[in-house]
């Protein structure tokens, strides 16, 4: 197949980033550069102009994207007109980038050429004009609170790769890059027809990030976007496996990632930020084991030993599949001592420290719900968000969060938490705790704890977290303890993530070679 | 806030408490002293009062009690067998398990040395946080008694790496956190 892929101006300067969960206090004042607004004044000035900071094409034989990159958000109208053939887009009072080229030959069967102009200084207005071989249609797309425009001309067309499983449930449309507000961070945004799961890992040699997205057919015409970032080298794309889309991000140096579904415009949104790399790894600390069996369940022959460890395996994988490096204290029924547990933790560079427990009552039966413990006080956060977290995903009662000195949590250098998942010797608890689903909901429950922590301190969030927007599972009250029927969630087991690369006591340096995971994409 | 240490007794209260009495049959003790007791069996008048932590009715915290010892009962073990007697207010509970059995309390340069029968891990109910309480209900007892500052635990005389969250092959300090 011709692809013809042009780029243009391909570096994109945009100062303010809407695309941020909840910035910061500190991100309300407007960083220098051209195409801010100021905070209104009494005295009434003429806002600056909108800049038109930079335009992408995609283009082949079937059809073209178009992406117009605005410092903020614009007023904008489409016109058709014939004879000959062009399309143009007016942008109210904005400027046009002295860096924009004011023509780019395409010379494709769609698309002939785009100009570029300051069609008025009184009112400011920017035209884009495409001048077109024929008639096409057309649609516009209005992403990233408004910084993105996308012109779509011709048909989308079947996909270009033939073995793309026609009934795949998304299409990937776009990738691109957005650079932070600050310094060496970037936001990558994959467009999609909805928001499917992902499945992430971290490569290095050269350092990469892969992220691939089930149920999905590629339809974009531009398989390589090179990007000028002090982090990104470039972005590359592929139909990996007839149901599976591949997108790799080229890093120049470490860094890390936060990723992220975001329903509109549906999208996965991957944070790249310097330095978070080494805040990747996370000591999944599956209490008791060995001839230290810890609480006896509520089944017959049920401990917590067991279920401890499950539920770290559970989590261990979840966390694989964002990219995220577990190290498991045990990885079968074993003794480890809780001071190898600590040294574990401490000498592996850990960033984040779970434990996770079954609780029990001295008076069997007679208490259930989830409990969160933590020592130091900077782990306090991290519990709240735990806990917010795992009550979430289980449903059941909340005993909230308590500062206990186990040893685990007192001596672990980073933040820390101790998670007793429920009673294990309860009737109701007990025996959910003996489900795969259930005890898939709570390795849900604690990765997304972990996740939202990350992402707290990556955004730089110092206050207590939000309370999300419920998703799309209602949330029924925690039912009476008669309730034994669970909605279903989480399958029981999620996907392979091939491979392990979960580091284990004992063999830390062992782990961060993973490459023999990676099945090349292009 | 540490409480002052071996507060004397008052006069007149007169409690004979009898080893291996069981705790639950105790009736609550009302706060007033009740009337003094004429008579024999005193032959010191002089009580101590000894400080033992048992469990809130709820399991989250520790509860105080203070009991009536005569000066030579009050060692390190009694107040042990004392723990696992079990409390004698009806709104308090019993940590440690009744079948444990002490086998030897000793004290050196700060750290008494508690040596437990094995029934205490075997026959212990409840998750990680009650043990959690039922091993700081025995270490603030014995550090209210002067001249104990840490407390190791022995398992039928052996050293035991780990049981429920905490490292019994290391000394413990007092936790006030835990106090009611």
């Amino acid at each position: 197949m011709s692809v013809s892929a042009v780029a243009l101006a391909f570096f994109i300067s945009l100062a303010a980033s809407t695309l941020r969960l909840a910035p910061p206090a500190s991100e309300v004042e407007p960083p220098p550069g051209p195409g801010q607004i100021p905070v209104p004044q009494a005295s009434p000035e003429p806002p600056e102009p909108i800049q038109l900071t930079a335009l992408q094409c995609d283009a082949d034989e079937r059809g073209a994207t178009v992406r117009i990159f605005l410092s903020r958000a614009a007023k904008f109208s489409v016109r058709k007109i014939s004879n000959p053939d062009r399309v143009y887009l007016d942008f109210v009072g904005t400027a046009l980038g002295e860096e924009v080229p004011r023509r780019t030959e395409v010379g494709t069967k769609c698309l002939t050429a785009i100009r570029t102009g300051q069609f008025s200084q009184d009112p400011l207005i920017a035209r884009v004009v495409l001048d077109l071989p024929a008639p096409l249609p057309y649609q516009t797309r209005v992403l990233a609170n408004g910084h993105l425009i996308l012109l779509d001309l011709g048909e989308g067309g079947p996909s270009p790769f033939p073995w793309a499983d026609p009934h795949n449930k998304y299409r990937v449309l776009n990738v691109f890059v957005i650079h932070g507000l600050e310094e060496r961070t970037a936001q990558a945004l994959i467009e999609c027809t909805g928001v499917p799961d992902y499945h992430a890992f971290f490569l290095t040699d050269p350092p990469r990030v892969v992220i691939d997205i089930p149920e999905a057919t590629l339809s974009v015409r531009q398989f390589v976007i090179p990007v000028e970032h002090p982090l990104l080298l470039r972005v590359r794309m592929s139909q990996f496996q007839p149901d599976t889309v591949r997108v790799v991000f080229d890093l120049r140096e470490l860094a890390g990632y936060i990723i992220d579904r975001r329903p509109d415009p549906p999208c996965i949104l991957i944070q790249f930020g310097p330095g978070v790399a080494q805040r990747r790894v996370i000591v999944v600390d599956a209490g008791h084991g060995g001839h230290d069996p810890g609480a006896r369940g509520y089944l017959k022959g049920q401990w917590e030993k067991e279920v401890n460890l499950d539920l770290a395996r559970r989590v261990a994988t979840l966390l694989r599949q964002e990219g995220i490096v577990p190290m498991l204290t045990r990885s079968e029924d074993v003794f480890v001592s809780l001071q190898d547990r600590v040294r574990f933790a401490n000498a592996g560079g850990a960033d984040l420290f779970v434990s996770i427990h079954c609780n029990a009552f001295p008076r069997r039966g007679a208490r259930c719900g989830i409990e969160i413990y933590y020592w130091t006080p900077h782990s306090r956060p991290f519990a709240e968000v735990m806990r917010s977290e795992v009550v979430k995903a289980l449903r059941r009662p909340d005993r909230g969060v308590r500062q206990r000195m186990f040893y685990v949590v007192h001596h672990t250098v980073m933040p820390s938490v101790l998670v007793e998942v429920g009673y294990i010797d309860h009737s109701v608890e007990g025996r959910l705790l003996n489900t795969p689903e259930f005890r898939q909901r709570a390795a849900q429950g604690i990765v997304n704890g972990i996740k939202r922590y990350l992402q707290m301190q990556y955004l730089g969030e110092t206050s207590q977290p939000e309370p999300e927007p419920p998703e799309s599972v209602p949330l029924p009250t925690p039912t009476a303890e008669t309730a034994t029927v669970e909605a279903p969630v989480a399958p029981e087991e999620p996907r392979s993530s091939g491979p392990s690369e979960t580091m284990e006591a004992g063999e830390i340096t062992a782990a961060d070679r993973a490459e023999a995971v990676e099945r090349e994409t292009s | 806030m540490k409480h002052k240490k071996f507060r004397m007794g008052t006069l007149g209260f007169l409690l004979v408490i009898t080893c291996g009495c069981a705790p639950r049959a105790r009736p609550s003790r009302p706060p007033s002293p009740p009337p003094v007791r004429p008579g024999p069996p005193a032959p010191e008048r002089e009580r101590q009062v000894v400080r033992l932590y048992f469990a809130t009715d709820d399991f989250e915290r520790l509860a105080l009690e203070e009991r009536l010892l005569k000066p030579s009962e009050l060692t390190p073990q009694r107040v042990v067998e004392l723990l696992i007697a079990g409390p004698g207010e009806a709104q308090h509970e019993a940590l440690l398990p009744p079948t444990t059995k002490v086998r030897q309390v000793t004290v050196r340069e700060g750290v008494a040395t508690v040596d437990l029968s094995a029934d205490f891990l075997k026959d212990f109910r409840g998750g990680d946080p009650y043990f959690y309480l039922a091993v700081y209900s025995l270490v603030n007892t014995l550090t209210e008694l002067s001249g104990i500052e840490e407390v190791q635990f022995l398992i039928d005389g052996q050293t035991v790496e780990a049981f429920g969250g905490i490292p019994l092959n290391e000394p413990l300090r007092r936790d006030e956190s835990l106090l009611e």
